[in-house]
C-alpha cells in the first residue's frame, strides 16, 4: 500500500462517502463538516477557474499585450468590472447597478432570442408536423398510429398551456373561478403534467440509483487499492 | 440618477443584442459581438463577487461567533486553501484535480446517491400524505415506467419494455413536456420584453 | 362680580341678567323658589334644594305614616294659629269672603301632623292664605301679585271635599285655565305660572289618592271660572299634591268634607270647554271616597313614577303655604292657590322620578282638594279637548329612559307642565312644544337638530392624542410582530416519529444491501435489453457519419454529482468517436467541466491513448450561460482564446481549420440539466447549419429534450445507464453500463417492490382514515 494520489484521492473519498451515507441515520456534525468542506473546496476552486479561464485570458492578458485599439476597447469591460466588484462593499454597492443592467439587458436580449427563435417556433411546427402522415409514411409508420399520436400530443400541448392560464372572474363569496370550459381542459392538462412528472420521477431515481451503484464500486476500487 | 441611467443602458443594450439576431451581417452585428464578449467578461467578474460574498458571510459568522461557526471554519479553511493554491498553480494542476476527485466528486455523488433512498421513502408516505386522482396518476406512470426500464433479474416483461413504457414516454410524456417548454418559452420571452422595455428592473432600484 | 351659569349651555353670565346672552334660555326661575312656603322653622327653608327636599319629605312623609299629616300643612295650619309658626314667605292677603276661610282655617292652628288633614284643614281658617299662611313660595305670590285675573281659589281646605269628583273637576278645569293662561303671552299672568306645575299635578291626581282631608280640602275649592282665556290667570298654590293655578273655589268655602262626594261630577271640567290633564283625571279618580281620616301623607305613600321629587317630598316636611292674599276687586272667591306670589319659582320635581316611599296618589287625594283631585280621571283623558280651551296631553314619557337629574334650580325652572301629567297643553301654530329636557312644557323653543339635542356641555377636547386601551394594545402587538420580523428564528429540526425514522432505516438497509450485494459480487444474472431506443440508434448513425480527425465539439456539461452516470452514459459514445479517430475539442459552460472532463477521459478512455493537445484539446470553462454560448457560437476563436494549460487555443492541431462552430462535424453535448441542454439548442442550434447535434443526458432530464429529438433539432439522444447500455449493447463494445447493469436492474426491482407495498399500504390506510370520520359522524 503506498501514498498514491490515487490512494489518497480514494481514501478520502470513501471516508467522506461515509459520512455523508450517515445523514439516512440522522443528522450529525461530521455530515455538517463534510458539506462545510464541500462549499469551501468547491467554491475556492471555482474563483481559481473564473480567474484563470475568463478574467486573465479574455480581460487582463488583451489589456497586457494587446494593440491599442483592443485597450481602448477593453477599457469598458474593465470600468463595468470594477463598479461591478463595488457590489462587495454594502456601502458602494450601489455603483454595481450599472454593470448588472448590462449584465441583465444583455441575458434578457439573450434570452428573448433563443426562446422564439430556439424552442417557439421549432416546437410549434413540430406539433404541427406530427400529423404529416405524409412525413410519417416515408419512416415507416402508420399513418392511423401517427395521427392518434399527433392528435393525443396537440391536445396535451393545448391542455397544459391552458392549465397555466390563470386569469379568472371573480364570483361572489370572495375567491375567483375560472370559466367552467377552461377548468375542464385545465383539469385534462393536469394529467398530461402529472404523466410528464411521474416519467420525470422515473428518470430521477433511475440517475440516483446509478450514483449509488458509482459509489459502491468506488468502494471496491479503493479496496482493491488496499 | 443611477436609476434611469441603469434602465437607459438595459434598454439599449438589451435592444441592440435582440435586434442582432435579426440583422445579420451589419456594424449592429459586430457591436452585438462585441457586447456580449463583455457580458462574457462581467460574468466572471460576477462569480468572483458571489465567492468573496460567501466568504465574508462566513467570517463574519465567526466573528459574532454565532451558532454553527466552527463548521465555517471548515469552510473558510478550505476555501483559501483551494483558491490560493488553484490561484498560485491554475485549476489544472494535479493536486487541485486531486483535491477535487477527493473532495468534490465523492461528496456530490454521495449526495445523489441519498436522493435514491429519500425518492423511496417519499413515494412509500405519498399516498398516505396525499390522496388524490392526480397523485394516483403519477404515482402510477412513474412505477410503469420503472417497471419498463430496466428487465428483471429473472427476465424481462415484453410488453412493459417494449410497449407500455415507450407509449407512456413518448406520446404524453411528450405532449406534456412540450407543453411545459413551450410555457417556459413563453414566460422567458414575456419576461425578456418586461426587461428591454424597462417595465421590470431586477439589476436593482438603488 | 359673580356669574350665573346657564343651565343649557353652562356658560357664565352675569347675575343680574334673566336670560342667558348665549342661548337666551332662562336664568332665574319664574316663579319664586319653593323656600318661600317653607317656614323658616322647617329644615331647609329658603332655597330650591331645600323646597325639592320638603315635597320628598311631603312624599316620604305621606308614605311612612298615613295617618299624620304632612308639616307643610301642619305648618300652614299652625300658622292660622296665632300661637304657631308662620312661614316667612310674603303672605298675601286672602281674597275677601268665605275663600279665604279655609286657607285661615289652616292657618289658625288646625294640627296637621295629629289630626287628618280633612279635619285639620276644616278648622283652619278659611282662604289658601290662611291655610298656607307664611310658607307660600316666593313665586306664588309672585304670581298673585302679577295675576289680573280673579285670584285664586284655595285649594287647601276640606280634603274630603277634593276627593269629590265635581269639585275635582271644577278644580281641574281652573287648573286647566291657569295653565293655559300661564302659557299666553304677558297680558296676562298665566306666563307666571309654569306649565311644568300645572302638568305636574295633572300627573299627581292620576294616582291614587284616597283621602278624606282631601277630598275636605277640595271642597273648600269654589266653583271653577271659565278658562277659555280671557280669564286671568291664578296665582299658583302650592299644596300637598302640587300646585294649582288659578282655580277658582265655586263655592267660595273650605273644601267640603271629604266623605261627602264631589257635587259636580269630573265631568264639568268638559262642560266649560276646558281641557282636563291627566294628573287633574287621575287627581279625580283617586279621590274618589277616600277616607277623611287618612293623613295627606297617605297620598304619597306609593312610589309613583309620575309624581316629580319636589311635590312628593312636600309630604315629608313640616312646611306650610305661604298665605297670599287676592286681589281686590276679584269676584271669584280665591283659591289657595292665589295667595301663593305669582313669581315664586315652582316646585321643582323631576317628572319620572318616583317619590320615595311617597303615596303620591294618596297625597293628592289627601291633601288635594276636590276640584284638583277630580280632574286625574280617565275619561277627563279621553274627553276630545275643546277648541281653544284644550291643550293637547304631553305624551307621555318612554318609562324606559331616565331623565336626567336636574340640579334644583334648574329644576325650579321647569314649566308646570313638565311635572304635572295629563296637563293638557296646546301647541300654538308653528309653536313647537317642547316635550323634553330642562325646558319641558314650554311653547315656542326653538327647535334642535339631532346634532344638539343634546344639552350637555360639550366635552372639553385636548389637544392629547386621545388612545383607547384597545388601540395600545393594538399598537404593542404591532410592534411586537414587527421587532420579531427582524429577529431571526432558529429553525428547530422537526422530531420524526421513530415509526418513521424506522421506514427510513429499513429502506436504506434493503437499498444498500441489495444494490451493495450486486455490485460487490459482480453478478451477471440480468440479461441486456432485447430493444432500444430510436434515438440511441439515431446518435449511433450520427457518430458512424464523422470521419477522421473531424473537429468534433464535445461539451461536458454536468455535475460532479451526476458524473456516475454521465460517466456510464457518455463513455460508449465517446468511445464511439475514439473508435472513428475524431479529434476532440472540450470545452464546459461548467468551472467543474474541463476537470470532469479530463477524469473521464482519464478513467474511462485511456485505452485510446488520446492525447491532450494532440487528439484532443480542452478549451475549459465558457462562462455566461446562455450568452457565454452565444458568444462562442457567434466567435469561437474570439471566446475562447487559450486552452487550461494556457496554450493558445485555435492554433492546435486538433483545431487546425476551426474558425466557426459549423466548422465542427457534429456537437455533442453531455449534460445533466433539461436547461442547460435547451440553451445550446437554442443559442448554437442554428448557428450549426448542417452539423448534427448529439446528446448525452441523464435520465432525469430525458423527458423534457424528447421533445427537441422529435423536432429534429437534435439528431441523437442517449439518455442515461439505458441508453447506455442500449449503445453499448448495438456496438458491441461494453464499458459501464455494462458493469452497472445488473446492479442496476437489481435495485430498480427492490424500488419498485417498495413503492408497490407501501403505496398500497398507504393507499389502504388512507382510505381507512377517510372512512373512520364517516362511520364516526354516521
Amino acid at each position: 500500500m503506498s501514498l498514491s494520489p490515487a490512494f489518497i484521492s480514494g481514501f478520502l473519498g470513501f471516508i467522506l462517502t461515509l459520512l455523508v451515507f450517515s445523514y439516512v441515520l440522522g443528522d450529525n456534525p461530521l455530515f455538517r463538516i463534510t458539506i462545510y468542506i464541500f462549499v469551501g473546496v468547491s467554491a475556492g476552486y471555482v474563483a481559481a477557474v473564473a480567474w484563470h479561464q475568463v478574467l486573465w485570458p479574455n480581460l487582463f492578458l488583451p489589456l497586457i499585450t494587446g494593440s491599442m485599439a483592443e485597450r481602448l476597447l477593453l477599457l469598458i469591460p474593465l470600468i463595468l468590472s470594477i463598479l461591478l466588484l463595488m457590489k462587495i462593499s454594502p456601502s458602494l454597492s450601489k455603483l454595481g447597478t450599472v454593470p448588472m443592467a448590462f449584465l441583465v439587458g444583455v441575458g434578457a436580449a439573450v434570452a428573448v432570442g433563443g426562446a422564439v427563435m430556439g424552442t417557439i417556433f421549432p416546437q410549434l411546427r413540430a406539433s404541427i408536423n406530427m400529423l404529416d402522415v405524409n412525413a410519417a409514411a416515408l419512416q415507416g409508420i402508420h399513418p392511423a398510429e401517427q395521427l392518434i399520436e399527433g392528435s393525443i400530443i396537440l391536445v396535451g400541448i393545448t391542455s397544459t398551456l391552458i392549465y397555466f392560464h390563470f386569469g379568472a372572474k371573480p364570483v361572489p363569496g370572495g375567491s375567483a373561478q375560472r370559466h367552467k370550459i377552461i377548468e375542464g381542459i385545465a383539469l385534462l392538462g393536469r394529467v398530461f403534467i402529472a404523466i410528464t412528472f411521474g416519467v420525470l420521477f422515473a428518470g430521477v431515481y433511475s440517475a440516483a440509483m446509478t450514483a449509488l451503484i458509482e459509489r459502491l464500486n468506488s468502494f471496491l476500487t479503493f479496496f482493491a487499492l488496499l | 440618477m443611477r436609476k434611469p441611467l441603469a434602465t437607459a443602458i438595459a434598454i439599449a443594450i438589451g435592444l441592440i443584442v435582440l435586434l442582432g439576431y435579426f440583422l445579420p451581417g451589419t456594424l449592429l452585428f459586430e457591436i452585438r459581438l462585441e457586447l456580449v464578449h463583455w457580458a462574457v467578461i462581467l460574468t466572471g467578474v460576477a462569480v468572483l463577487v458571489g465567492v468573496f460574498n460567501l466568504f465574508s458571510v462566513h467570517v463574519e459568522k465567526i466573528r459574532n461567533r454565532q451558532k454553527g461557526n466552527v463548521y465555517s471554519l471548515f469552510l473558510i479553511a478550505t476555501l483559501l486553501f483551494s483558491f490560493l493554491f488553484g490561484l498560485a498553480f491554475g485549476p489544472d494542476h494535479v493536486t487541485i484535480r486531486l483535491l477535487f476527485e477527493a473532495v468534490v466528486i465523492p461528496v456530490e455523488a454521495s449526495l445523489m446517491a441519498i436522493l435514491a433512498v429519500t425518492l423511496i421513502y417519499a413515494s412509500i408516505r405519498l399516498l398516505r400524505k396525499r390522496l388524490d386522482l392526480m397523485t394516483v396518476i403519477f404515482l402510477a406512470t412513474a412505477f410503469l415506467v420503472l417497471l419498463g426500464t430496466a428487465p428483471f433479474p429473472f427476465g424481462e416483461i415484453p410488453i412493459l419494455g417494449s410497449l407500455i413504457r415507450p407509449m407512456i414516454v413518448n406520446v404524453p410524456a411528450v405532449a406534456g413536456a412540450r407543453g411545459i417548454m413551450l410555457g417556459v418559452a413563453l414566460g422567458t420571452l414575456t419576461t425578456g420584453l418586461r426587461i428591454l422595455l424597462g417595465a421590470d428592473r431586477p439589476y436593482g432600484s438603488n | 362680580m359673580s356669574s350665573v351659569h346657564c343651565p343649557l349651555c353652562g356658560k357664565p353670565n352675569p347675575e343680574e341678567l334673566e336670560e342667558c346672552q348665549f342661548c337666551q334660555a332662562r336664568l332665574k326661575p319664574i316663579m319664586a323658589p319653593m323656600e318661600l312656603l317653607v317656614p323658616e322653622s322647617t329644615e331647609g327653608g329658603g332655597s330650591p334644594e331645600k323646597v325639592q327636599d320638603l315635597l320628598a319629605g311631603l312624599a316620604a312623609q305621606a308614605g311612612e305614616d298615613e295617618e299624620v299629616i304632612p308639616d307643610w300643612l301642619a305648618d300652614l295650619r299652625m300658622e292660622s294659629s296665632p300661637d304657631k309658626g308662620v312661614a316667612n314667605a310674603t303672605p298675601k292677603s286672602p281674597e275677601p269672603g268665605k275663600e279665604e276661610d279655609w286657607l285661615t282655617a289652616l292657618r289658625d292652628g288646625s294640627d296637621l301632623t295629629a289630626e287628618s288633614p280633612a279635619a285639620r284643614i276644616s278648622e283652619s281658617k278659611p282662604g289658601v292664605t290662611g291655610e298656607l299662611g307664611g310658607v307660600l313660595p316666593e313665586w306664588l305670590t309672585d304670581l298673585h301679585e302679577e295675576s289680573a285675573k280673579e285670584p285664586f281659589q284655595p285649594v287647601v281646605g276640606d280634603l274630603t271635599d277634593w276627593q269629590t269628583d265635581e269639585a275635582a273637576k271644577e278644580i281641574s278645569s281652573d287648573l286647566i285655565a291657569s295653565t293655559e293662561d300661564y302659557k299666553k303671552p304677558a297680558s296676562s299672568s298665566n306666563a307666571d305660572i309654569p306649565e311644568w306645575l300645572a302638568k305636574f299635578t295633572a300627573e299627581q291626581t292620576s294616582k291614587e289618592a284616597k283621602n278624606q282631608e282631601a277630598a275636605q280640602i277640595e271642597s273648600t275649592i269654589p266653583a271653577e271660572p271659565s278658562i277659555e282665556g280671557s280669564e286671568p290667570m291664578e296665582p299658583p298654590v302650592l299644596t300637598m299634591t302640587g300646585i294649582h293655578y288659578g282655580i277658582p273655589v265655586q263655592d267660595g268655602g273650605l273644601p267640603k268634607e271629604p266623605t261627602a262626594p264631589a257635587e259636580n261630577p269630573p265631568e264639568s271640567t268638559t262642560s266649560e270647554g276646558e281641557k282636563t290633564s291627566d294628573l287633574l283625571s287621575d287627581l279625580d279618580k283617586e279621590t274618589a271616597g277616600p277616607s277623611p281620616e287618612k293623613p295627606p301623607e297617605t297620598l304619597v305613600e306609593d312610589t309613583s313614577a309620575e309624581i316629580p321629587e319636589w311635590l312628593s317630598s312636600l309630604s315629608t316636611v313640616d312646611r306650610g303655604f305661604v298665605e297670599t292674599s287676592p286681589e281686590p276687586g276679584a269676584e271669584k272667591s280665591a283659591s289657595p292657590l292665589e295667595t301663593l306670589p305669582s313669581s315664586s319659582t315652582p316646585a321643582l320635581i323631576p317628572d319620572d322620578e318616583a317619590l320615595p316611599g311617597a303615596d303620591v296618589d294618596e297625597l293628592l287625594s289627601k291633601e288635594m282638594p276636590d276640584w284638583l283631585s277630580s280632574v286625574g280621571t280617565e275619561e277627563r283623558e279621553q274627553e276630545k279637548p275643546t277648541e281653544g280651551a284644550e291643550i293637547p296631553l304631553p305624551p307621555e314619557q318612554d318609562e324606559s329612559l331616565t331623565p336626567a337629574e336636574l340640579p334644583s334650580w334648574v329644576q325650579a325652572m321647569r314649566p308646570l307642565e313638565a311635572v304635572i301629567p295629563g296637563l293638557p297643553l296646546k301647541e300654538d301654530g308653528e309653536k313647537i312644544l317642547e316635550k323634553e329636557g330642562p325646558l319641558a312644557g314650554l311653547v315656542g323653543i326653538l327647535p334642535t337638530g339631532p346634532a344638539l339635542d343634546s344639552t350637555r356641555k360639550p366635552q372639553p377636547y385636548g389637544i392629547k392624542l386621545q388612545v383607547s386601551q384597545i388601540q395600545r394594545e393594538g399598537a404593542a402587538l404591532l410592534e411586537t410582530m414587527l421587532a420579531s420580523e427582524s429577529e431571526p428564528r432558529p429553525i428547530t429540526a422537526p422530531t420524526m416519529e421513530l415509526s418513521k425514522r424506522v421506514l427510513r432505516w429499513a429502506v436504506a438497509g434493503i437499498l444498500f444491501v441489495v444494490v451493495g450485494v450486486s455490485t460487490f459480487t459482480r453478478t451477471r444474472i440480468t440479461p441486456m435489453a432485447g430493444s432500444y431506443p430510436p434515438q440511441v440508434g439515431a446518435a449511433k448513425d450520427v457518430i458512424n457519419a464523422l470521419s477522421a480527425s473531424d473537429p468534433v465539439l464535445l461539451v461536458f456539461d454536468y455535475q460532479p454529482g451526476l458524473s456516475g452516470e454521465l460517466d456510464a452514459a457518455a463513455a460508449p459514445v465517446v468511445d464511439h468517436l475514439m473508435l472513428r479517430g475524431v479529434h476532440l475539442a472540450i470545452l464546459s459552460t461548467s468551472p467543474t467541466g474541463p476537470v470532469l472532463a479530463e477524469r473521464f477521459l482519464q478513467k474511462t478512455q485511456s485505452a485510446h491513448g488520446y492525447q491532450r493537445g494532440g487528439q484532443y484539446v480542452n478549451l475549459g470553462y465558457l462562462p455566461g450561460g446562455a450568452a457565454g454560448i452565444l458568444n462562442f457560437a457567434l466567435n469561437p476563436t474570439n471566446a475562447i482564446r487559450m486552452t487550461v494549460d494556457g496554450q493558445p487555443a485555435w492554433k492546435s492541431q486538433p483545431l487546425q481549420g476551426v474558425h466557426l462552430l459549423s466548422d465542427f462535424a457534429a456537437l455533442i453535448i453531455l449534460t445533466d440539466n433539461a436547461e442547460t441542454g435547451r440553451s445550446w439548442i437554442e443559442q448554437a442550434g442554428t448557428f450549426l447549419r448542417s452539423s448534427p447535434m448529439v446528446m448525452v443526458v441523464s435520465a432525469q432530464s430525458e423527458p423534457l429534450l424528447l421533445p427537441y429529438y422529435e423536432s429534429d433539432q437534435v439528431k441523437g439522444l442517449v439518455s442515461g445507464l439505458v441508453g447506455a447500455a442500449a449503445y453499448e449493447y448495438i456496438n458491441g463494445r461494453p464499458a459501464l453500463g455494462y458493469q452497472y447493469w445488473d446492479s442496476f436492474s437489481i435495485g430498480l426491482l427492490a424500488a419498485e417492490i417498495i413503492i408497490l407495498v407501501g403505496g398500497l399500504w398507504g393507499l389502504r390506510t388512507s382510505i381507512r382514515s377517510r372512512r373512520k370520520p364517516e362511520v364516526d359522524n354516521g
